[in-house]
């Protein structure tokens, strides 16, 4: 079971809101390489893990991926907080706004709601251990090039 | 967000209701103590890494405590007060 924390792993406090931000920012929520489709990964690779080592790492990094969970919604609440409509009609969040006002939805970038399908649990070893690499390294290689920009 | 959380403990010890210092000491022993976790995890016979483990979460309950008597409960099977049910009415992580 899991029992909740009421702070974040890392403050979040944004003073000036940005929907244009929050657009990009929500694919870090539930995009295919978000840290909600990183969580499931770990928490359900972790049954059929042979090693107890590996089990309790999948296990406390599941569960850490979920506190960056409630982080990057944090970000995109305070990006979105108190701005009025017509603001965010005129940026790049209006078609997420159309749906979903400023609650917070998982989604990629694009506008794809979280879907598992992107997500690989095989029981093996090898196989899960590697998705998660290419997942993480995803990542890695998507704020590399943000930079170069 | 205007809303009023005066019977927050916060109010009723007359302290801000957020102690960001504090709050923030936690977040960094919490942070040391996650690394541990998973070093420990690959390396359970470490008895460095043990020790370090044990000093973090003996400065860990001190800073828990002494948030918790002050601002609230940070979980909900550690609501201090007896006559209170404070864990919802201190505000919540994003609204600070």
């Amino acid at each position: 079971m899991w029992i909740y924390e009421k702070k974040l792993q890392f403050p979040v406090k944004i003073k000036t809101p940005n929907p244009n931000t929050a657009s990009l920012i929500v694919s870090q929520l539930g995009g295919p390489d978000g840290e909600l489709a990183a969580s499931m990964r770990y928490l359900n690779q972790r049954y059929s893990m042979p090693y107890g080592e590996v089990v309790g790492i999948l296990t406390d990094v599941g569960t850490e991926e979920l506190a960056h969970l409630e982080m990057i919604a944090s970000i995109l609440y305070q990006l979105t907080r108190n701005v009025d409509a017509e603001e965010i009609g005129k940026s790049n969040l209006a078609p997420y706004f159309v749906d979903h006002t400023t609650g917070i939805y998982p989604v990629a970038a694009a506008g794809v709601p979280t879907d598992m399908k992107y997500i690989g649990v095989k029981g093996d070893v090898i196989a899960d251990l590697n998705e998660d690499l290419a997942a993480d390294a995803a990542i890695t290689k998507e704020q590399s090039l943000s930079k170069k920009r | 967000m205007n809303r009023s959380y005066n019977n927050s403990p916060a109010a009723r010890n007359g302290c801000s209701h957020n102690d960001s210092v504090l709050l923030r000491k936690i977040q960094e022993i919490d942070f040391s103590l996650y690394e541990v976790v998973l070093y420990l995890d690959a390396y359970p016979n470490c008895a460095e890494a043990l020790n370090y483990y044990h000093s973090l979460l003996d400065t860990r309950a001190v800073l828990v405590s002494e948030y918790e008597h002050k601002h609230g409960p940070l979980t909900a099977f550690s609501n201090v007060s007896k006559s209170s049910w404070d864990w919802t009415k201190t505000p919540w992580p994003w609204q600070l």
